[in-house]
């Protein structure tokens, strides 16, 4: 059959067919898995007619594609046949409907921030969410926001702030899209005081894979809704949200420092189990020297840490640290050239955490812009390899080390970065945590850690990372945690971390959601 | 013989922080009309003759400048490209350099748009003290904006005028960005910021007002307005058109309309987004153009230019 000598008759469904000329294609080469296939192409242009006389016009310019040829990871790489800006959830659903008849693959992208391919059109249509951006109503006496679900966090930022408000809790990243977001997870460092970005959704409007506009909460459509949050964008497109706001407020953020690992990610479980602060994470800059990141958002708050609980943790302030790491590099001297690069990342990263025009006396005005530039000057690279495991609060600490000590033969430098998330349920009454990176066995807290390369100016080969990857990723299968990223590059795992009877309770869902299997193939099913 | 060189796009990694303050983004949200969308298409093998459309679209407003965590002189690229399409290069550029023992004289360039209110400009050069430019070199910027080749002489010839000059109070902050590359070494502020210097200005602004930087002359120069500005705000209690990043929300109302873009006068969507969900009951601008699109958004609050805070002979 030629490529657009389409009958639909001849194709079985939820098949998508791969091009002949894929990346597996390379005979006795061994290489790690990486890109998925690409998609053959066929039935293409019928589809495009059909959504041409709709008057959805597919931009399928080299120049309109090649914006989307990859993702924030920078390491999965795949061109899309045509790219729609979809503007309306009626867009969508069109769109969907279409590509269930011809069995187009369609992929969702939001802000393109995931890091191992999984919102990369490999050759069927990109959707991008992103002209879906307006704010439709801020509810300020119920402190919630209806808005379209491609906007960015930070824009949704820039909205709320000028009425005083905030949102609760999103990825510090700024460009990471709502709707992506809900369907990831979404951590903040206030994740241990409210849960994950998707715990603050109350209602939304579902495109499904069929091409069915439906709104759903946890009263309307739950099923659906508990589908949707949390569900990789399995189970159609968020079009819409309705959010949970707070008023805004300042911060207070203080630091303590630590030379063990172990003892901090004790400290961090503690006080994220005792609540005993607004905002918790762990940065470490070497295995020797570790940061503990506490924050407040009022003042009795901060006060009440430090009459309770600082004399319980055993962090040092930045004086006494400094003593510490003088002293041991005085007994050590042959590592003068880790103390250098230690002085170095100390001097160019902390002021950058308080910078003046984003301070107001001792408090940081916009948390989100001061880590999230800091997150993009100092880890974001042309590629980013984030591997992560999510656990138990039990489990936590033994990941953490294990995976630390993988990090430490793949790469010179890395960082960690550790965070609680706030659980409100188990998988019974919340549906949404299944399958997710809310790992199995956790319960009140789970915990997350990404293990981040600092790749500088270092070219590693895509083996290289995929092969780190998975040594990460084994632990996880070793120890019975998830993952926040195993989707894309990383599916490979997911029978393996969460077991057939679930991922086929799963498959069978998403089949009888989705008949032609099209929407973002490759990213879970 | 011009190079075409168009390179400084290879940096970009994606992050699309440059969208967030980005005006087209703001009110078009297509990725490809947008810097970061244009790196990438050219990273990806589009031809600059592919992006038209998105070369064209841009405001030169500076705004995703400061917003890259990385330095990407993003302004200079998109004046490469459009120079490239149009078959000039920047190398084409006379170069001229200023006499470091000149006499410090200083002047006001008006852009058209102050040319025409005579009075605001009158104002204006009294309140500074210092004289007006008889030649603007508006042709000459406009070239520069649009990446066509000026009249033959004229760059040289504008150049020429400002022969003894050690700094230039400009009312399009575009022409910062030209003088770096023709005269490096002229100092040249922003018509607000300057105004804004002279003794008693700053007491004059209120909790209650919008103040609206020229977003070009601040982006421009972020480094040095942000601190500036900041602390104004911070002491006056007057809001700014600056977003979460400090970054001035262009209004798009001085943008050259020839090269495409659809920032007329007329189209009000960016000056809307920047009133909207802030109260004040006065609103202060630096540009002219600027009093023009708030008529045209028919906004019913009183407009002041920053001159007339000083009150004398206000116009
Ligand atoms: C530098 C950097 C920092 C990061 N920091 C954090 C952090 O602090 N916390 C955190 O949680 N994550 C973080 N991440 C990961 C990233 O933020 C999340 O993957 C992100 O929230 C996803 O949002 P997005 O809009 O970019 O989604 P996309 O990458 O566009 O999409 C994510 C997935 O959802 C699908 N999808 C997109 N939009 C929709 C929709 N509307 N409906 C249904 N499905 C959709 C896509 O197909 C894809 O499978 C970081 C990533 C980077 C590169
Ligand atoms: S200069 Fe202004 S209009 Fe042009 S890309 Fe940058 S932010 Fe957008």
């Amino acid at each position: 059959m030629k490529q657009d000598e389409f009958n639909t008759t001849k194709l079985p469904r939820g098949i998508i067919p791969p091009d002949p000329v894929g990346p597996d294609s390379l005979k006795g080469v061994p290489r790690q898995q990486t890109n998925p296939s690409r998609w053959d192409g066929t039935g293409w242009n019928a589809f495009v007619a059909e959504l041409t006389s709709r008057d959805i016009m597919i931009n399928q310019s080299l120049a309109g594609r090649s914006v989307y040829i990859t993702d924030g990871g920078g390491v999965a790489m795949g061109l899309p046949r045509g790219v729609l800006v979809a503007r309306s959830s009626e867009d969508v659903a069109t769109i969907l409907k279409a590509a269930q008849k011809y069995t187009v693959p369609v992929s969702v992208r939001g802000g393109g921030l995931t890091t191992e391919g999984e919102c990369i059109s490999f050759g069927g249509l990109q959707l991008d969410t992103r002209g879906m951006s307006n704010v439709l109503h801020i509810d300020e006496a119920n402190l919630t926001v209806r808005t379209e679900a491609g906007i960015y966090w930070h824009s949704l930022a820039e909205a709320l702030r000028r009425r005083g408000l905030d949102y609760i809790s999103a990825p510090l990243n700024m460009t990471s899209s709502v709707g992506g977001t809900l369907g990831v997870g979404g951590i903040d460092i206030n994740s241990p005081k409210f849960g994950c970005s998707a715990d603050q959704a109350i209602a939304l409007k579902v495109v499904t894979p069929t091409g069915e506009i439906v709104e759903c909460s946890e009263r309307e459509n739950t099923e659906l809704f508990e589908r949707v949050l949390l569900g990789y964008g399995q189970f159609g497109v968020i079009t819409e949200a309705t959010l949970k706001i707070r008023p805004f407020t300042p911060i207070t953020m203080h630091y303590f420092y630590y030379s063990s690992l172990r003892t901090a990610i004790d400290d961090l479980r503690f006080l994220v189990e005792e609540e005993a602060a607004d905002y918790l994470g762990i940065l470490t800059m070497l295995d020797r020297a570790i940061n503990l990141l506490v924050a407040f958002d009022s003042d009795e708050k901060e006060r009440e840490f430090f009459s309770r609980y600082k004399k319980r943790i055993s962090g040092l302030g930045e004086i006494g640290f400094a003593i510490h790491m003088a002293a041991h590099y005085a007994l050590h001297p042959w590592k003068a050239k880790e103390a250098l690069y230690l002085l170095e990342r100390k001097r160019s990263l902390l002021p950058e955490l308080s910078p003046a025009a984003h301070m107001h006396g001792n408090k940081i005005i916009d948390r989100t812009v001061v880590f999230s530039r800091a997150v993009w000057k100092f880890w974001g690279d042309r590629e980013m390899v984030i591997p992560d495991l999510a656990t138990s609060s039990e489990k936590f600490a033994e990941a953490v080390e294990r995976g630390n000590e993988v990090c430490r033969r793949y790469f010179p430098h890395y960082t960690l970065y550790c965070v609680g998330i706030k659980l409100f349920g188990s998988f019974e009454n919340r549906p949404r945590y299944e399958l997710s990176c809310i790992p199995p066995d956790a319960q009140n807290f789970g915990y997350g850690c990404e293990f981040e390369p600092m790749l500088g100016n270092h070219n590693y080969s895509r083996d290289h990372f995929q092969s780190f990857k998975n040594e990460i990723y084994d632990i996880g299968v070793d120890m019975g945690t998830s993952y926040y990223r195993f989707g894309g590059m990383m599916k490979g795992y997911i029978r393996r971390a969460f077991g057939d009877e679930l991922v086929d309770k799963h498959l069978a869902m998403k089949q009888k959601a989705d008949p032609a299997m099209i929407l973002n193939p490759d990213v879970i099913f | 013989m011009p190079t075409n060189d168009i390179s400084g796009y290879e940096k970009c990694n994606g992050c699309g922080l440059c969208t967030l303050p980005c005006p087209i983004w703001q009110q078009r949200h297509d990725a490809l009309l947008t810097f970061a969308g244009r790196a990438r298409a050219l990273q990806g093998g589009a031809k600059p003759g592919e992006i038209r459309d998105s070369v064209d679209a841009c405001l030169l407003c500076g705004s995703c400048e400061p917003a890259f965590a990385m330095d990407i002189r993003t302004v200079d690229i998109t004046l490469k490209l459009r120079a490239a399409l149009n078959g000039y290069s920047k190398e084409e550029l006379p170069h001229g350099q200023v006499n470091q023992s000149s006499s410090g004289r200083a002047l006001l360039v008006p852009n058209a748009a102050l040319l025409e209110n005579k009075d605001l400009l009158k104002h204006s050069a009294r309140l500074l003290d210092i004289p007006v430019a008889e030649d603007n070199g508006s042709d000459v910027l406009e070239a520069f904006e649009t990446g066509r080749r000026p009249k033959a002489g004229r760059a040289v010839s504008f150049i020429k005028t400002l022969t003894g000059i050690r700094k230039v109070i400009t009312a399009d902050g575009l022409l910062k960005r030209y003088m770096q590359a023709v005269l490096p070494g002229l100092e040249v502020i922003g018509l607000g910021e300057a105004l804004l210097r002279l003794p008693g200005m700053q007491t004059a602004l209120r909790p209650t007002d919008l103040y609206i930087i020229e977003a070009r002359s601040y982006n421009m120069d972020f480094n040095r307005c942000m601190p500036f500005y900041t602390d104004i705000s911070r002491q006056t209690g007057c809001a700014m058109n600056l977003d979460l990043q400090r970054i001035a929300i262009p209004t798009g109302g001085y943008t050259n309309t020839e090269t495409g873009n659809e920032f007329t006068p007329q189209n009000t969507g960016q000056i809307r987004w920047i009133l909207e969900g802030r109260s004040f009951n006065r609103i202060v601008v630096e540009s002219v153009e600027d009093i023009g699109l708030l008529k045209n958004a028919e906004v019913d609050i009183p407009v002041v230019h920053v001159a007339e805070l000083a009150g004398e002979d206000a116009p």
